[in-house]
């Protein structure tokens, strides 16, 4: 059973847990069919704490993490780098031959 | 030991495959297409592009194109950032068809670099931003798409260095897959995570190597840092070597020393292009000393030595181009490959020339893949394997370095089906692709009555016909057999056997057992509708079938659960 974590992400979707013999899972939204973190044993992050313990603050690193990000960055990559300077070079080809 | 596979579309493989281990079921199923020698091999079908990116956005330097797991549950990096999963069936004609698509949530901002660890992905991934990743997080996803965080990084890196280098590709992390068989000859993942940074304006850099192992924890194996050419890339170091592409390698253990095999391919230094002759594949052997005897939950290992056992041309080379450009090494592969009692096959990479002015259209490409066996104390290594095709298909040529990523499905055809990933440069979609791996190797040739079968079987194999053989040939000699069912092989080598054909007109039923009992080779098919068809010997089970009649049999219904059962009684 799916158990609300007091967390949510920063679109406010609530992240919940569930609880299982051998590790737990955690859902984004009451309503998910299937959880997006499946972490098993030997993966449990704290073994000295409950599967619980390691679920909530899963959950509350989770959300601290994405109300930190911001949108994400423009990252140019090779391909458009190298577009942009063929299209540069195309341009000033251009622009050579008007002026001639 | 019985041969377990899959129906089409079920969701399992026999064994313990969400551990990462391969069950000795898994094993013999893997080694079943295995055992066929990939000579010359012809990647038919091609077809055109099944699935097309809807983003064109894909950059050349995007690692980890998109990875293919088992249930064909193709996976690749949105640029949105999401993690997209495509889940796809084949058809009969081995295209790709019915495709779903879901976009994963992912728990981190980024994914660096993510690469195929059996029947997982295992993805380093970070938060913030590029210039300022704020944490760093090593994750499994499963092919269900379900991540599990296995560990945290930021004890290592944080703040040590301000940003992920992008600048040059030998500086990008790397997550490296040993493979270590344990006394009951399953396989135990371990991860090594080689890491770099940059101080965002010079070539700095920084990296540690990072061990997991399937039964958790983190251990650190080496971190260093420096500014030349040097690099570490999982224990393994090269400064002498102009590499110009990456490497790949397993590590074995035989008696109490491990090995690792690392193949890399080295161009003369200072060259940029691919000049004749001056490329080469290079194997290294590197002997390490392990520090604990418990290799079940870490490996702490020190390289105690490094030699070049292997040097080759690289074979049939284009006139002119660039250096080797792909050098992949695939998990699954090595897994399938890898003996019992510690004799090594290892088959690796798959890397292609770019010929000079290739523009992505109607350019033949050439793709190699590698053999390198280790068997009683000795190494050998074959190179011929070949595999070419030419398309006038815009994308089914081979791709452009940087941006192929390909997976081998053994699971469900005796007919190994390859996926391929491409993106062109210029247009900046990824395409995926579907073929057929036909091996020349094993040839069946029915003439005058007389059925051949040339095979490649290892030492301690036997194989079975009940047709009764005639004769074998190898290295030249032919020896005289008289109609026996079985024989049993004591040199590894190319085979040609000979046999009555059926009155049928039908082929015969070859049936190779490898010293571990495994069913090494058998001719056989899985059909859509819960069959399998294939060349049997009576006696044999399939499922719960008995076949009652030596050669080719239909049986319905083989499947209980999505699978299957072969054994040889």
């Amino acid at each position: 059973m799916k158990i609300d974590s007091g967390y949510s992400l920063k679109d406010g979707e609530v992240l919940a847990y569930e609880i299982y013999e051998n590790g737990f899972d955690i859902f984004v939204g009451m309503k998910a069919q299937s959880s997006f973190l499946h972490q098993p044993e030997p993966y449990i992050p704290n073994p000295d704490i409950s599967y619980e313990e390691n679920a909530v603050a899963m959950c509350k690193e989770l959300s601290e993490k994405s109300k930190a990000e911001s949108d994400p960055p423009f990252n140019i990559t090779t391909s458009m780098y190298n577009d942009i300077c063929s299209n540069i070079d195309y341009l000033m080809l251009l622009n050579d031959s008007t002026e001639e | 030991m019985p041969l377990n596979i899959n129906s089409v579309g079920s969701s399992g493989v026999g064994g313990s495959a969400t551990s990462g281990c391969f069950t000795s079921e898994q094993y013999a199923e893997l080694q079943e297409t295995i055992n066929g020698t990939y000579s010359d091999v012809v990647v038919s079908n091609p077809g055109t592009a099944s699935y097309q990116t809807n983003e064109n956005t894909w950059s050349e330097s995007d690692t980890g194109l998109g990875i293919v797991l088992k249930d064909r549950a193709f996976y690749y990096r949105s640029y949105k950032q999401d993690f997209r999963m495509i889940k796809f069936a084949i058809n009969d004609t081995y295209t790709i068809s019915t495709i779903t698509i879901t976009d994963i949530k992912m728990p981190e901002s980024y994914i660096q670099y993510y690469t195929r660890v059996g029947d997982r992905i295992i993805a380093f991934m970070y938060s913030g931003s590029s210039s300022s990743p704020s944490s760093y997080s090593v994750y499994f996803i499963s092919y269900e798409g379900k991540f599990t965080k296995i560990g945290n990084l930021d004890s290592l890196f944080k703040g040590t260095k301000t940003k992920i280098s992008t600048f040059n590709s030998k500086y990008t992390p790397e997550i490296v897959v040993y493979t270590i068989p344990d006394i009951n000859d399953r396989y135990i993942h371990k991860f090594m995570v080689s890491l770099c940074f940059d101080d965002g304006y010079s070539h700095y850099w920084g990296n540690s190597i990072v061990e997991f192992s399937d039964s958790g924890g983190i251990t650190v194996i080496k971190s260093a840092t420096g500014n030349g050419n040097q690099y570490y890339i999982a224990g393994a170091y090269s400064d002498s070597d102009n590499k110009s592409g990456t490497e790949s390698q397993i590590l074995f253990k035989d008696d109490d020393t491990y090995y690792s095999i690392v193949t890399t391919s080295v161009k003369v230094s200072g060259t940029s292009s691919y000049t004749a002759g001056a490329t080469s594949i290079v194997t290294y052997s590197r002997t390490w000393i392990k520090d604990t005897d418990d290799y079940y939950t870490k490996i702490n290992t020190t390289q105690v030595s490094s030699t070049k056992i292997w040097t080759n041309p690289v074979p049939n080379p284009p006139s002119s181009g660039y250096p080797i450009t792909e050098l992949n090494t695939n998990p699954l592969l090595m897994q399938a490959s890898t003996y019992p009692e510690m004799n090594i096959r290892y088959i690796t990479s798959w890397f292609n020339y770019r010929p000079s002015g290739y523009t992505g259209s109607s350019k033949k490409g050439i793709w190699f893949f590698m053999t390198c066996e280790y068997i009683g104390g000795d190494w050998a290594f074959n190179t011929t394997y070949t595999v070419s095709y030419s398309n006038a298909s815009k994308h089914a040529t081979i791709p452009r370095d940087y941006s192929m990523n390909w997976f081998i499905d053994f699971t469900t055809y005796s007919v190994p089906v390859i996926y391929w990933v491409d993106r062109e440069s210029g247009d900046h979609y990824a395409y995926l692709y579907s073929g057929i791996m036909e091996s020349s190797s094993i040839s069946y040739e029915l003439t005058n009555g007389i059925y051949t079968i040339t095979i490649e079987l290892l030492d301690g194999d036997t194989i079975y016909c009940d047709n009764g053989l005639i004769s074998y040939s190898v290295d030249a000699i032919t020896t005289e057999l008289n109609d026996i069912t079985s024989c049993n092989i004591t040199t590894s080598g190319t085979y040609t056997f000979k046999t009555h054909a059926p009155l049928s007109g039908k082929s015969p039923a070859f049936v190779v057992v490898s010293k571990s009992g495994s069913i090494s080779h058998l001719k056989l098919k899985s059909n859509h509708d819960g069959s399998i068809e294939g060349y049997f010997l009576k006696g044999m089970h399939v499922g719960d079938t008995k076949i009652t009649a030596s050669g080719y049999n239909k049986i319905q219904n083989a499947f209980t659960a999505n699978r299957c059962e072969i054994s040889m009684n």
